[in-house]
């Protein structure tokens, strides 16, 4: 069998004085998955998302990509960094060109790659995230959709095959949140492996099939996510809400597993049809 | 009004002793008219933002930036090398023409920007053009405190000249301006070898004006929300403290953006790819009539007088 892509083994971070932000953390993710972060403010997301990218180097344990273990510079860490992309929750933060074509082109003339293929990274990149309209223009004129759908160009270009999403719905309207869960299938179905971050239970429960739970710096869960929501005392403990949709149907549907409850609204009402 | 009061003063010193004193009071009131009205329709306050703002809506934004920074250059020495009133005026119309005519830049727009830098300019025909002297002597002198403010007739032609040559370059660099979005003009600047860390700066400023000055009146509508600025005193004390954290979140904002950088594997050089719009015959014909009409002119003239 083969070894994951990414595998963090008992990993600890602290950024100052004592209390870490993250400690022994086991995580792994492989192609295909769908996996969602959960955790109130502070659990310790976006540093578990930094470290899996490279940003931070464990202060203790190791990342392994396709079992070998990073070494944190040089080609290795570079190799971490373009296979495992991360986006980051505020755009102003990753928006850094002066056109949308320069800000996608960064990653690509970073890695080194000739001329041409960064065009045609650049374009492909674009065309997928709906924004070759833009190339042309800088980013502060877009509105807070077309950054986030820039930023996830700026990673598609780079051909990563895990692609990290910190709180991609937080700043985005219900309509943009749609619109992001369309592109989130689509990169599912090219085979990527997505992680995303998020507070928004109901949106992990219609879209993830497993769920990471985070509290206090620490992994407190990893499964599926019917058996996350499914599990009271776990999420009190995370200080997670239950999504409405799975507390209704574990009220109306009690003969049904878990895995079968209706995930979308329309999915429930067609259930309740006779 | 003060632009208005400027330009009429400056405009009579002109006229006066060339033009009958009825007409040069006219002309100078005219010229008050017309600098007073463009701020009849109020200002907007953020002009800087607003250049590159209509510099990206430009029909010639397209154009080459090389041929446009050459041309603009191009018109700018031979405006000062003509040292002509009138090619100045011509290329100061060319200029301004280009920028409201091809590049459709609003020509209300375009007035405002242009009338900014006109009072510096003002003001510095004041001082060319006025000299103190004992004696009344001239074309015209005031008694004033005892001396006189006389206009000497050679005062009277240099300052045309400079007056009309400064209009005429700020109308040539507005063009460019006005045509051009910043970073291609970076990028412009990158290709004739001006030193790469001058220009990763030139590009992050860019970049950060925007982020920052979001930031910035974000705080200051939320400070007025709060009744911050209801006193001069509290007013003040407001805003030194929204300055103090701006530069906090400046500093936050920088850390997290270097850990983007990285993240897409930044390694100490920015690299960005870059467009290049290709050069066409119809551009550069354009160009070329551009300087050739300004330049035929000043030909003509120094024939005429030579
Ligand atoms: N740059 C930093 N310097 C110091 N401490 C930090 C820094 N970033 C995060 N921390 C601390 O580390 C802990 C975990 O933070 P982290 O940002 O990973 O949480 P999170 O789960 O992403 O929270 P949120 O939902 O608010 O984004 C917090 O206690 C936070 O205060
Ligand atoms: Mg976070």
């Amino acid at each position: 069998m083969n070894p994951p892509i990414l595998q963090l083994q008992n990993v600890s971070y602290t950024y100052q004085g004592d209390t870490p932000a993250l400690y022994h953390a086991d995580f792994s993710v492989d192609s295909g998955e769908r996996v969602a972060l959960l955790g109130s403010n502070g659990a310790g997301k976006s540093t578990l998302l930094l470290l899996c990218n490279g940003v931070l180097a464990p202060e203790s344990g190791q990342v392994l990509l396709n079992g070998q273990p990073v070494v944190h510079k040089g080609q290795s860490l570079r190799q971490l960094r373009q296979t495992v992309g991360l986006v980051f929750q505020n755009p102003e933060e990753q928006l850094l060109g002066a056109s949308v074509r320069s800000e996608i082109s960064f990653g690509p003339m970073n890695l080194g790659l000739p001329q041409d293929r960064v065009v045609r990274a650049v374009e492909d990149a674009a065309a997928a995230m709906n924004v070759t309209r833009y190339l042309d223009q800088p980013p502060q004129y877009l509105s807070g959709g077309e950054k986030k759908r820039v930023t996830i160009a700026d990673i598609l270009a780079m051909e990563s095959q895990v692609i990290l999403f910190d709180e991609p719905t937080a700043s985005l309207d219900p309509g943009h949140t749609d619109l992001l869960e369309v592109t989130l299938a689509q990169l599912h179905e090219q085979g990527l492996a997505l992680v995303v971050s998020t507070h928004d239970v109901s949106f992990a429960w219609r879209w993830a099939t497993r769920a990471v739970v985070v509290t206090g710096g620490r992994i407190l869960r990893d499964g599926p996510i019917e058996e996350i929501f499914s599990d009271d005392a776990l999420l009190s403990q995370a200080g997670l809400h239950k999504p409405e949709l799975f507390a209704v149907s574990q009220l109306l549907f009690p003969q049904l597993p878990p895995a079968q409850y209706p995930r979308t609204l329309e999915d429930f009402t067609r259930r309740l049809q006779p | 009004m003060l632009r208005a009061l400027l330009g009429a003063v400056i405009v009579w010193g002109l006229a006066v002793g060339r033009l009958s004193p009825a007409l040069a009071l006219i002309a100078a009131a005219a010229a008050a008219g017309l600098l007073w009205l463009p701020l009849r329709h109020g200002h907007s306050h953020d002009d800087w933002t607003a250049i590159d703002y209509y510099a990206l809506q430009s029909r010639l934004h397209s154009v080459p930036t090389g041929l446009k920074a050459l041309t603009a250059l191009a018109l700018i020495v031979l405006t000062l090398a003509a040292r002509s009133p009138l090619v100045s005026l011509l290329v100061w119309v060319l200029t301004a023409a280009v920028t409201v005519l091809a590049g459709r830049t609003p020509a209300r727009t375009w007035a405002r920007l242009f009338l900014t830098p006109l009072t510096f300019v003002l003001l510095s025909g004041l001082a060319l053009l006025f000299d103190v002297a004992a004696v009344p002597g001239g074309v015209v002198s005031l008694p004033c405190f005892g001396v006189y403010l006389t206009i000497p007739a050679q005062a009277q032609t240099s300052t045309l000249v400079i007056l009309t040559g400064a209009a005429a370059s700020v109308s040539c660099l507005y063009a460019l301006c006005l045509s051009t979005p910043m970073p291609q003009l970076i990028a412009a600047l990158g290709r004739v070898h001006v030193p790469e860390l001058l220009i990763e700066l030139m590009y992050l400023i860019y970049r950060y004006i925007f982020v920052l000055s979001g930031t910035l009146s974000q705080m200051k509508i939320a400070a007025a929300a709060r009744l911050g600025y209801g006193t001069f005193r509290r007013s003040f004390t407001t805003t030194a403290s929204i300055m103090t954290s701006l530069l906090v979140s400046s500093f936050q904002r920088a850390s997290a953006s270097f850990d983007a950088m990285q993240s897409r594997c930044y390694e100490g050089k920015l690299r960005f790819l870059e467009q290049k719009s290709p050069l066409r015959a119809g551009h550069l014909g354009s160009a070329a009539v551009l300087v050739a009409l300004p330049l035929a002119a000043a030909l003509l003239e120094r024939m005429g007088r030579g």
